[in-house]
């Protein structure tokens, strides 16, 4: 037995030596890329979306950036790489919130040069709040600083340890959510029209008067203006919108809660606005009856098959469906005519009439 | 502030330790008890400010009754002035905790529509209420002197004890306080006090918590428990609300050791109990103290015949379940703890030869005791116990053992579910089992004092506190709070 006063002593300093340990590890793998890209080649794994979206778009290497929603998340970024000779990092944000993904993006642009950005701009994402919501309690501090004083509760923490750093280890081993599949959830999961059809039970009556959507014209205004600022802004970066593919079925549920004409009031604010600008390119797909009508290519409303996503990224990579000045009244046109077809007779081929 | 939190082990603790003994230093001792009140309020009113006013407009009544009985020697206004100080204390804790129960029942008994008050429950108020009762009560007796304003304020608030005990007695407190020897740091109290510290500071965190995971899912989903599982999740419960309040108790005596102090015991084995007498000498000591004292003495004890004693018996365990909470749940316990006092008390003889079987069928009664305890209504305990005896077997204690996910087995989840899924309940039975095992381990071993006395300077035992410190304060990224807080 050791006398009280070297036991404190050897305690405490065991107790600072497993803390120091601790943090060391956390430090070294860093999984969430607060401090660094990955040693030695260890190649870099993204799995926890809001958790690794700070620090990789502070420290991570890249040139350009593909950002949306989880819609976004299966696109392979690896093939932007090849197309556009760049190096191309994913930024994606739940329900890709306009100003979530410019918060973002104003963070990238402090620490890189970006000569791309490739935005899947959702349609709801332009009527959500335009203040983001990073700063809120639910989110950890230490995600959105540099400063050192909160990050103890990522470098000791049991979660991180046990968890996400054996789990980083054994996907990068794996080659599972790295480079080019960020984020990508698609695995195992099933894309049918059962499970489309799972997501939405078509109500049989629709609401008598389109909803009145005065905030959120309110808001659409201000996140275009937000986003007009930043293209202004920074005439060096291409920017490429495109639009994903959303179901026949989303489109029938817009229509029966009366929704429809908030969502093409939208687009016909979003389309001029991006083309008056240079260095901007837009896509419009979402007309692509094929794809929008077969629900098989759907595991709900809006998530669509990885097959869709490079169907999308070929499309916008050889030109087709992009919009100009010229021509995107057409393309909306287009969008509400297939949206009259689908409400009337199209979507009766998977429900009853 | 909680005591497993990162803000109080690495800000809190070291300031209000190094201020402590820092301003002990001086002559005068009153900075450090100013000190000292003001670093336990801070700890108080860390999560709500308002809590602060209470806590203060009680000890400043309690202190006035005091100032009060100090000054007249009348026994007539003495007896005023207590009826005065019990009223007043009962009144508080009727306010904040009972009120909306009282008129909750009101409306159901008359068919009233009285409109409940949207009351926020103080954190320990029954814990300061009491200790201050007691104070009052020994004050009126003239078992103890007037302390002095600061003395009383440390007393009262030293936040070691303040949220959810022990409860500790004016006497045993003011004179540790006031004797000069505490006033310089010591390597033995520190150890001691930091050692303690650390065991509670495990079991609450690495122990209590985990036990958690499958009681708070389960409780939600009694009406799917078969006869084995209902038996696991209130079995799991009784560990957990044990190595919850027991580790609370080690860590708040840990601290009281490292400022000097030694704060009373308040748990001696409890689950080994061979009655339900013997467990109220075991659990919450410092209660059970308080209830006979204050209580069941004045009550007349056993001093008035068999028929009497049993009377009290049941009314100090009748006070205890209402103490305990304001829900019927709480009252029913301390009504079945009540009668069982009583069956014990008029059938003294009626037990079995062998002391494994007494244990046994005491921690049977306890067990459904304390389902009654955590149950949200009588009609949910009621259903627990309804599928402990009569639930067959669906074979869903393997979906109760699910609910063991954390973070240490989860390299071993996923590569079971990778590679091996058919294994997957298997190793969540033996997630379980291990566990039930660590604690019956644990609650027949020694008592974590008694661990830090005789193995706690060892190597392997500097290494097995300091290896739990470090694994317990990883574990914080998942704070919880204590069970007997809301008390």
């Amino acid at each position: 037995m050791y006398s009280k006063k070297k036991s404190l002593f050897w305690l405490l300093g065991l107790i600072a030596g497993w803390l120091f340990l601790a943090a060391f590890l956390v430090w070294f793998f860093d999984p969430f890329y607060q401090y660094h890209a990955p040693f030695f080649g260890m190649e870099a794994v993204f799995q926890d979306r809001d958790n690794q979206m700070p620090g990789s778009v502070r420290n991570l290497s890249y040139d350009s950036v593909l950002m949306g929603s989880s819609l976004a998340e299966n696109f392979d970024s690896s093939f932007l790489d090849r197309q556009y000779g760049c190096r191309t990092l994913k930024v994606i944000r739940a329900a890709g919130s306009a100003a979530d993904l410019l918060y973002y993006l104003d963070m990238a642009r402090e620490t890189h040069e970006l000569k791309n950005v490739f935005w899947c701009l959702d349609l709801t994402a332009l009527d959500a709040s335009p203040e983001h919501t990073l700063s809120n309690e639910n989110v950890p501090r230490y995600l959105h600083t540099e400063a050192v004083l909160d990050d103890g509760a990522y470098l000791w923490n049991k979660d991180i340890l046990f968890q996400t750093i054996p789990l980083n280890l054994a996907y990068g081993k794996m080659g599972r959510n790295t480079g080019g599949h960020a984020y990508d959830w698609s695995q195992g999961k099933e894309f049918s029209a059962r499970m489309a059809m799972l997501a939405y039970e078509k109500p049989e009556e629709r609401v008598l008067t389109e909803r009145d959507f005065t905030v959120q014209r309110e808001n659409v205004l201000t996140n275009l203006e937000q986003i007009a600022e930043r293209i202004k802004g920074h005439p060096e970066t291409m920017y490429r919108f495109f639009f994903p593919l959303y179901s026949m079925n989303w489109w029938d549920c817009a229509y029966v809660n009366g929704e429809l004409e908030e969502k093409f009031y939208i687009l016909e604010q979003t389309l001029p606005l991006l083309l008056s600008f240079d260095n901007v390119e837009v896509y419009y797909l979402q007309d692509e009856e094929e794809i929008i009508c077969n629900l098989d290519n759907y595991m709900d409303m809006v998530h669509y098959s990885p097959a869709v996503s490079q169907y999308i990224l070929d499309k916008m990579a050889s030109g087709e469906g992009r919009v100009t000045r010229d021509n995107w009244q057409e393309a909306v046109e287009r969008m509400r005519g297939l949206a009259g077809r689908i409400t009337e007779e199209l979507i009766y081929r998977y429900y009853p009439r | 502030m909680l005591f497993n939190s990162v803000i109080f082990i690495a800000v809190f603790l070291p300031l209000a330790l190094g201020g402590w003994y820092l301003l002990q230093r001086l002559d005068n001792p009153s900075p450090a008890r100013v000190f000292l009140i003001g670093m336990s309020l801070w700890f108080y009113g860390y999560y709500n400010p308002y809590y602060l006013w209470i806590l203060l407009a009680s000890m400043a009544f309690n202190y006035g009754i005091s100032v009060l009985l100090e000054r007249t020697g009348g026994v007539r206004i003495r007896r005023f002035l207590l009826a005065l100080g019990i009223l007043g204390n009962l009144g508080l804790l009727f306010y904040f905790k009972y009120f909306n129960f009282f008129i909750d029942n009101c409306n159901f008994l008359f068919h009233a529509d009285i409109s409940l008050e949207q009351i926020a429950l103080p954190l320990g108020i029954s814990f300061f209420t009491f200790q201050q009762l007691s104070y009052v009560v020994e004050r009126f007796r003239g078992n103890v002197e007037h302390a002095g304003i600061l003395d009383y304020g440390c007393f009262i608030s030293f936040f070691p004890q303040l949220i959810a005990g022990p409860i500790v007695l004016h006497q045993e407190f003011v004179p540790q306080l006031q004797a000069r020897k505490m006033r310089k740091p010591s390597a033995d109290g520190l150890y001691d006090g930091i050692s303690l510290f650390i065991l509670g500071f495990a079991k609450k965190v690495l122990l209590a918590d985990t036990l958690a995971l499958v009681v708070n899912a389960e409780f939600d989903n009694i009406a799917y428990l078969d006869a084995l599982s209902a038996w696991a999740v209130l079995v799991f419960y009784v560990f957990e609300l044990y190595f919850d309040f027991s580790g609370y108790t080690d860590m708040a005596r840990g601290l009281g050791r490292m400022f000097g102090f030694e704060l009373p015991e308040n748990f001696d084995s409890p689950l080994l109990a061979d009655s339900v007498k013997d467990f109220w000498r075991r659990w919450h000591m410092t209660l059970s103290r308080f209830l006979s004292s204050y209580v069941y003495i004045p009550l007349g004890g056993n001093r008035k015949g068999r028929a009497r004693q049993c009377v009290n018996l049941f009314l100090v365990f009748l006070v205890s379940g209402i103490w305990h909470g304001a829900n019927w749940t709480f009252v029913l316990w301390g009504c079945m703890h009540g009668l069982a006092m009583v069956w014990e008390t008029v059938f003294p003889r009626l037990r079995f030869r062998w002391k494994a079987a007494n244990q046994l069928v005491t921690a049977v009664f306890l067990t459904l005791a304390w389902g009654m305890f955590r149950a949200d209504t009588v009609s949910q305990a009621v259903l627990l116990w309804k599928r402990a005896f009569t639930g067959g077997w669906n074979g869903i204690f393997l979906g109760v053992c699910n609910q063991l996910r954390f973070p240490e087995n989860y390299v071993f989840r996923k590569f079971l579910e990778m590679f091996a899924p058919g294994y997957l309940n298997l190793f969540y039975a033996a997630n379980y089992l291990l566990l039930l095992a660590i604690c019956v381990i644990l609650i027949r071993g020694r008592k974590a004092p008694q661990w830090a006395a005789s193995r706690g300077r060892t190597k392997t035992g500097i290494f097995c506190l300091a290896t739990l410190f470090a694994w317990a304060f990883l574990s914080l990224s998942q704070v919880s709070t204590f069970l007997y807080f809301n008390f």
